[in-house]
């Protein structure tokens, strides 16, 4: 018998080392240790053996299905190591090669900039205001202080349309739409597209502004220079220089020509600036008295500023385009690049 | 406006070199570039008339460096003979022309102009053309007053007489090129012709020539108005016109004539200036006064000024002050007429000469109550934002597009605002709808051999009714980002874009139906209501631009889009109770739309179907998915079966479906 059960073992064993796969593997457990294999017939036989022998030949059986339940379980842990393996080596790829999914979209970077402006001033307190593209001679002229055959008026090259009316020339109309509509406190900002009769490589009949007022009892133009500079720190950098400059506008008195540090060459001058080290932002102004009249708010008692800037113009100084009309010809090569 | 500095310094003394002096003039408020070795060009503002002259660069200089002007005599010898021996003049228009001056000079020798005269005016930029002419236009350079001779000997009658043109009537000015006259123009005229258009330019009949003997010189004060818009009728800007538009100097008409009677003088040899001068003068300018409350100057600029520095400065930029208490009684000089006329001028000059740049920054107050929301501005953000993010790009076309837009994408001219000034045609109409410059663009990036194009934009449409907010979409070719991933955009793409884009803004997804409209092509493009069209483009139109890939295009009009648009959003709770999932697998007839059966499911189903969508689709069977669930309990088999049914026998009885 005992010849018997360590012949089980080795042919058991033996089974095991040669199996190469987990279905084989069960085969050989039930041929093997289930309640019917040899084994388990030869401990239910352990009744027919003399006492004496019985814990003996007991203890082998136990020993010989304890090798076998160990080897099975070692074959098991091999086999299922080595399947991995091979699931692993079968999934290897290629990771160099492209991802999946969509395109993203992009925002134009006119409406890039437009919302950044919008977010600093909205952040300073103003609020927005609109007003529409096809205006009155009067919101877009007359009521802004810019008299008719003036040379001032010069300054606007205008489209004009059908019944008399013309494409705003600036966003400076919804100054006085709001101002006639309100009553101060009011700091509004007013973005929009406004039309211009030019074209060159720095101008388009077609361009973005950013128009703001402001108008309270106590206004000053302090108060002008602080909103701005604070304004072209966020947009521009905080360590950059801004500089007010007089200069002329119908509807401001007195007027300022803004200017930051050229984004370019960090103020020492170069191309993009022409060598001054500055770059022309923005115009402003204490807001005329003649157009507080228009509008009906007593001058002595209410003082405001106004500013605008050209968003394209922006744009194009902060990622350096040389060419307006880069922006309205929406290649998908350069609107893919923000 | 050129100023050489050699010439400037004629007139001042100062130390500053080039780059600072046009610093500091920039500064000042006239921006100034060095454009060649002591040579620099300023850019003066519309409002600045005393500025367009090396004098008026001069006081500029005088106010900004403290500098004194120097004293310049004039040298001027009269004749015995009179000079009303030798013109006449007499002005019709005295509120046109309300002053008018002239000298006679005889004996003058027309010669060429010595060197150093040459040149100046080359500097400048004017031509050289005879000692008599250059000295007109150095005046006019010099003090900003332009001049004009006449040869005498070429005016009939000896007679000048200013007044309004004969409607129609043709003269030829100096530059050769003949114009038309309209009534409501000046000229300068003599007893049978015109012989300039006042303030433009003269005419070829009466201009000095090799043979003059004898000149009739014009200094004059023009109406600016009238120069303006005669300059720009007739499409001519001379030195003199800018000059006369922005206004001179009443007091300069005079100093100019006698200047360049001098120095006509001094150039020739025996040359004869007759005594005396013709000053026929309409209305004459008031002195202004203006009163300036020191206290108000800080109260607008936000930073105080002592009283000693803004007499200071106002008396280095020609104005005469007298303090009365608190408040100054400023005059203002001739030569500062035409902008300085409300205290808030006088703030203004103070400012720039002061320097901006000492101003302290301050921050206003800008918290205040009822403030206005503008909710269109945040939802067109909000739909960027979503179609961003589903792949699209945004993309900004011109608000003007041509007829043949209108012609290629079937659009009626019916309303649409034309431009009555175009600048070309292809941009000479607003756009209806955004679709055409979508189209463009998808032109243009095809000829650049970019295929696929998946973009949208938001602008502002035109017609007849006013403006409106328009939502404008394109898409073809491939949405991937590799070319190892195949597919193209389709309807469904599209329409799946849409369908977020709508439940992203909150609006349950509106009802559709097969569009029928120029754009679309028919059974693959649907309409909604009020809103607008999607679908694939027509192929007419794809070949009316020449386009090779098909394409699926979106429009819809933003302001109905955004009324869709809850006011408010509340959360959904997140059922308590399981649900039972069903399937039914039918033959759909045609023409019954996957809409009307959800719609007729979802309605028979009572509170116990939660959802229905088709999940599986081969030709034309089509298997639906039914959610059943109960909010409050949990559903029996019996309930769901029951219903189920009821389902099954209203889709075959009503909808005439035939169950697989």
């Amino acid at each position: 018998m005992e010849e018997q059960i360590r012949q089980l073992k080795e042919a058991a064993l033996s089974a095991i080392a040669g199996i190469k796969d987990l279905a084989a593997l069960e085969e050989v457990r039930i041929r093997f240790t289930s309640k019917k294999s040899e084994l388990m017939e030869l401990l239910k036989s352990l009744a027919t053996i003399s006492p004496e022998e019985r814990p003996k030949v007991g203890a082998l059986v136990n020993e010989a299905k304890q090798v076998i339940e160990q080897a099975l379980s070692d074959a098991k842990s091999r086999l299922q190591n080595e399947a991995q393996v091979s699931k692993i080596a079968a999934e290897k790829l290629d990771v160099s090669m492209p991802g999946k999914g969509i395109r993203r979209g992009h925002y134009h970077p006119i409406s890039q900039v437009m919302e950044e402006a919008k977010q600093i001033f909205i952040r300073l307190g103003f609020e927005i205001a609109e007003g529409p593209e096809i205006e009155s001679e009067y919101y877009n002229f007359d009521g802004l202080n810019i008299l008719p055959h003036h040379p001032s008026r010069d300054m606007w090259s205008t489209l004009f349309v059908d019944g008399g009316k013309l494409l705003r020339t600036h966003t400076s109309p919804v100054q006085i739409r709001v101002m006639e509509k309100r009553k101060p406190p009011l700091a509004i900002i007013a973005p929009g597209r406004v039309y211009r009769r030019d074209y060159d490589a720095t101008h388009s009949p077609v361009f973005h502004q950013l128009e703001g007022f402001l108008v309270d009892t106590k206004v000053t133009f302090a108060d002008l220079k602080g909103t701005l500079t604070e304004f072209l720190r966020q947009m521009f950098g905080q360590e950059k220089n801004v500089r007010f400059r007089p200069s002329y506008f119908p509807f401001t008195e007195p007027s300022a020509e803004v200017d930051v540090e050229c984004v370019m060459c960090q103020g020492k001058g170069c191309r993009l600036c022409k060598e001054t080290g500055w770059l022309e932002i923005l115009g402003s102004g204490m807001i005329d008295p003649n157009v507080f009249k228009g509008v009906k708010y007593d001058p002595e008692k209410f003082s405001g500023y106004a500013f605008g800037m050209g968003i394209d113009r922006i744009a194009m100084l902060k990622y350096g385009i040389d060419n307006i009309h880069h922006l309205y010809e929406n290649d998908l090569r350069f609107l893919e690049q923000f | 406006m050129r100023v050489p500095i050699d010439w400037l310094k004629e007139l001042i003394i100062f130390r500053s070199g080039p780059d600072q002096l046009a610093s500091m003039l920039s500064l000042g408020g006239l921006e100034t570039t060095v454009v060649a070795e002591d040579l620099l060009e300023v850019d003066i503002l519309p409002n600045r008339a005393d500025a367009w002259s090396i004098r008026g660069m001069a006081r500029e200089v005088s106010a900004l460096t403290k500098f004194k002007l120097k004293e310049r005599k004039l040298n001027l010898k009269e004749g015995h003979k009179k000079v009303s021996s030798g013109v006449k003049v007499e002005v019709r228009d005295k509120m046109s022309c309300p002053r008018y001056m002239a000298r006679v000079i005889e004996n003058v020798k027309i010669l060429d102009s010595p060197e150093w005269l040459k040149k100046r005016l080359e500097r400048v930029g004017i031509r050289s053309i005879n000692n008599v002419v250059d000295v007109t236009n150095y005046i006019l350079h010099e003090l900003g007053q332009p001049l004009h001779a006449f040869d005498a000997s070429l005016i009939t009658e000896q007679k000048i007489i200013v007044r309004r043109a004969n409607p129609g009537e043709k003269v030829v000015t100096l530059d050769g090129k003949e114009h038309e006259l309209k009534d409501d123009m000046l000229v300068i005229a003599d007893a049978e012709k015109t012989i300039a258009v006042a303030g433009i330019m003269g005419c070829v009949n009466t201009e000095v020539r090799p043979t003059t003997k004898t000149i009739i010189l014009e200094s004059a004060f023009f109406d600016p108005i009238l120069i303006h818009k005669t300059s720009k009728l007739l499409k001519i800007r001379s030195e003199s016109s800018i000059r006369f538009e922005h206004g001179v100097d009443w007091v300069t008409v005079e100093e100019a004539l006698d200047r360049a009677a001098a120095l006509i003088a001094e150039l020739g040899r025996g040359v004869e200036v007759l005594r005396g001068k013709i000053d026929v003068v309409g209305k004459e300018p008031k002195l202004r006064l203006i009163e300036l409350r020191t206290e108000r100057v800080g109260q607008i600029l936000g930073t105080e000024i002592p009283v000693g520095d803004m007499l200071s400065i106002l008396n280095r930029l020609g104005f005469l002050v007298k303090k009365e208490g608190k408040s100054f009684k400023v005059q203002v000089p001739t030569y500062r007429l035409m902008d300085i006329e409300r205290e808030i001028d006088l703030i203004e000059e103070l400012a720039r000469i002061w320097g901006y740049g000492r101003v302290e920054p301050t921050m206003p107050r800008t918290a205040y109550a009822d403030k206005e929301v503008d909710l269109p501005d945040k939802l067109r953000q909000k739909v960027q934002e979503i179609l961003v993010g589903a792949g699209l790009t945004e993309v900004q076309s011109y608000s003007m597009i041509g007829p043949k837009d209108f012609e290629k994408s079937k659009l009626l001219l019916d309303h649409a605002v034309k431009i009555t000034n175009p600048l070309t045609v292809e941009g000479s109409i607003m756009r209806t709808k955004i679709l055409p410059g979508l189209l463009n663009i998808a032109v243009h990036n095809q000829n650049r051999q970019v295929e696929s194009l998946i973009v949208f934009e938001i602008g502002i449409v035109f017609d007849g009714k006013g403006e409106r907010w328009s939502l404008g979409g394109l898409l073809t070719g491939s949405p991937f980002m590799s070319a190892i991933d195949k597919g193209e955009v389709d309807y469904y793409y599209l329409k799946g874009v849409l369908e977020n884009l709508f439940r992203d803004l909150g609006i349950q997804i509106p009802k559709v139906s097969e569009a029928k409209h120029p754009w679309v092509q028919p059974g693959k493009g649907a309409e909604i209501e009020d809103l607008g069209l999607f679908g694939a483009l027509h192929p007419d139109i794809q070949h009316n631009y020449e386009l090779t890939k098909p394409l699926f295009f979106f429009e819809f009009d933003l302001d109905s889009l955004f009324k869709l648009v809850p006011k408010a959003r509340s959360y959904r709770p997140i059922p308590k109770f399981p649900s039972v999932t069903r399937d039914i697998s039918m033959f759909i007839p045609t023409g019954l739309e996957n809409q009307l059966i959800i719609e007729q499911i979802i309605k028979s189903g009572g509170e116990l179907v939660e959802e229905v969508f088709p999940f599986d689709k081969y030709k034309d069977s089509v298997a639906y998915r039914l959610i059943y669930r109960h909010p409050e309990r949990t559903l029996t088999e019996d309930e769901v079966n029951k219903k189920h049914q009821e389902i099954v026998q209203m889709l075959t009885t009503k909808l005439m479906v035939r169950i697989r």
